[in-house]
Order: structure tokens, then C-alpha cells, then sequence
């Protein structure tokens, strides 16, 4: 796309027309994501979907964020999906840290105690120290499902379609969707209460 | 979101930006999603209503959402979108204007229940002040 009408496009954002946001989508989106994939092979695709979509979004509700006397459109957008993409995984790592944390901790703890006490605790006890620490593991534990869930839930991503297509029912009717999704994201949100109230009892 | 397995084209590549748009009060997606909504209108019913194939729902979506608050540009940007994807003016106006109304009585309900959580918490309040 030449300069000019990366011009005119912009300008027609700024102008307020209705239509100038999906004309931005259908010209950049898919080439943003192919761009980041293409420098992120190792990063899964939804990533560098959701950077880039994240990107035209922003853009489009904020043109004067672009100055096109600094570079070309498609290099401003290019720009701002790499930080849109950088800031998605730190969060994501910044989640898997935490949880791995927890794991450590749990499990840390538990072999610290024994090799301790072992002279001093009876079987017994031991039996019921290895029942309380596999029930916290597995509490901690989160299947791939709810890692998705969670992914979704820590993006902030609200609407039912992608929580849907992960737990399977998009082809439920959407009440039916909506109340399976409230669920599944009230159980991961008391989930992660529990957790932290454990954790802060520790 | 999950589509790992799946290869992301550009149909897919749009149709996640709407569903995210979807979110956003400043595009239209957001007062679609609320009319199919309380609609139960599925995509296909919905596409039939507007007189488009379901296909252009999402990059429909991605449209600003015109404001019948200032009924010029309402005018104007109904009439752009209308034009761009040939749908109904009146079909178009008529879901925008109940998204509104959805959304006015939305906010009324909210103001109801907070007013009725507030009476039913004004009695503790009255006996903590007592004490």
C-alpha cells in the first residue's frame, strides 16, 4: 500500500468515518500477525494474533497516536505489536512463575519437613503430611483447559465465544455458553482465593 | 482464542479482532453483540435481519459505532456503513437504537439495585452508628 493512501486512510480515522477501522483491520491485521510470527517462531500463533489485534484496535481508536512524518503506517503498527506483544508475555510469564512458584513451594516444603522430623513423626503423620501436600499440589495444578481459561481471564478478554471455543460447547446455545463460561471462570477466580489465602498463610 | 492446532488466515485473523472489538464500546460490535444478545438471534438470523451474509458480520464489527446522541453523525456514519456493506439503513438504525435502549436500561437496573442494596444496608449502617 503506497504512502499516500496510508495518508488518506489516516486521516479518514481522524475524521471520525465510520468504515476507516475495519479498512485498517482488513489491510494490516493479517500482515501484522504473519509479521510477528515470522520473527516469533517460537511463540504460539494466538500470541501474535491477539498483539496484533490488540495494535490495530489501539490504533484505530487513537490515530493521533501515529505521526506520519516519523514513519510509514505499517511500520508505527509494526511498533506497537511488538510492545503490545512483549507486554502479553511478560504477563504470561509473570502468571507461569507464580504458579510454578507455588508448585516449589509446596512440594519444597514437604521434603524439608521429612528429612527433619523423620526420625521424630510417626508413619502415620508422615501418611497425612503426603496427603495434605499431594492435595495442595493438585490444587495448584491446573489442567491445559484451565491454563486457557486463565490465559483468556488474564488478558482480559471478555467475550464468551473465546472461553466457549476453549471449554468445547460453541455450538451450545449462548445461555447455555454463558452460564457454563460464568462457572468455569467462578471456579478458576475462587481457585486462585484459595491459593493466595494459602499462600498467605504460610 | 485456542487455535494452536488451526492455521490463522485472514479470515480467522479478523474475525478474533471483532470478537474483541465485540468488548469495546467504540465499535459497532459491541451493540451488535448486545442485540444478538438479548435478540437470541444467532449469527445467521442476525445476517438475515441486516439483509448480509454472516461472513461480513465480523468485519462489520470492526466499524466505529455511530451514536444516535448526536443525530447527524449518526446520519452520516449509518449511511457510510449502510453503503459499504449495502445493509438496510433502517436495520441498521433500528439494532444501534435498541442496543441504546438495552444499554439505558441496563445502566437504570444497576442504579435500581445499588439504590435497593443500599436500603437494605442502611439499617446496619443506622445500628453500627448507634453502637
Amino acid at each position: 500500500m503506497s504512502n499516500e493512501a496510508d495518508l488518506e486512510l489516516h486521516q479518514r480515522l481522524l475524521d471520525g468515518d465510520a468504515v476507516a477501522p475495519e479498512e485498517v483491520a482488513e489491510r494490516y491485521l493479517f500482515s501484522l500477525q504473519q509479521y510477528l510470527q515470522s520473527k516469533h517462531l517460537r511463540v504460539d500463533k494466538d500470541s501474535t494474533l491477539d498483539a496484533a489485534a490488540t495494535a490495530i484496535l489501539n490504533y484505530v481508536k487513537n490515530p493521533q497516536s501515529y505521526k506520519p512524518e516519523l514513519r510509514s503506517l505499517f511500520g508505527f503498527l509494526k511498533m506497537a505489536a511488538e510492545g503490545d506483544f512483549i507486554n502479553l508475555l511478560n504477563r504470561q510469564k509473570r502468571y507461569n512463575m507464580r504458579v510454578v512458584a507455588l508448585e516449589n513451594v509446596a512440594v519444597g516444603d514437604m521434603a524439608g519437613n521429612i528429612n527433619i522430623e523423620e526420625e521424630f513423626i510417626s508413619r502415620e503423620d508422615l501418611t497425612l503430611r503426603l496427603k495434605a501436600a499431594q492435595d495442595l499440589r493438585s490444587e495448584i495444578a491446573l489442567n491445559e483447559q484451565d491454563r486457557q481459561l486463565l490465559a483468556l481471564m488474564q488478558a482480559k478478554i471478555r467475550t464468551t465465544a473465546d472461553y466457549a471455543k476453549v471449554l468445547g460447547i460453541s455450538d451450545e446455545p449462548l445461555e447455555i455458553q454463558r452460564e457454563t463460561v460464568k462457572r468455569h471462570k467462578d471456579r478458576l477466580r475462587l481457585r486462585q482465593k484459595r491459593l493466595a489465602q494459602k499462600e498467605a498463610g504460610r | 482464542m485456542n487455535m494452536q492446532k488451526d492455521e490463522i488466515t485472514k479470515e480467522v485473523a479478523m474475525q478474533y479482532a471483532a470478537r474483541k472489538a465485540a468488548g469495546d464500546e467504540f465499535f459497532l460490535g459491541s451493540a451488535i453483540q448486545l442485540y444478538q444478545r438479548k435478540e437470541a438471534l444467532d449469527d445467521k438470523a442476525l445476517a438475515h435481519f441486516l439483509g448480509i451474509a454472516p461472513e461480513l458480520l465480523h468485519r462489520l464489527a470492526l466499524c466505529r459505532r455511530p451514536y444516535s446522541t448526536d443525530p447527524t453523525t449518526f446520519r452520516r456514519d449509518i449511511s457510510s456503513i449502510a453503503t459499504k456493506f449495502a445493509i438496510e439503513t433502517r436495520q441498521l438504525a433500528a439494532l444501534l437504537r435498541r442496543a441504546e435502549a438495552y444499554e439505558a436500561s441496563r445502566s437504570t437496573s444497576t442504579y435500581l439495585m445499588a439504590a435497593r442494596d443500599y436500603d437494605e444496608e442502611l439499617p446496619e449502617i443506622e445500628k453500627e452508628q448507634e453502637e
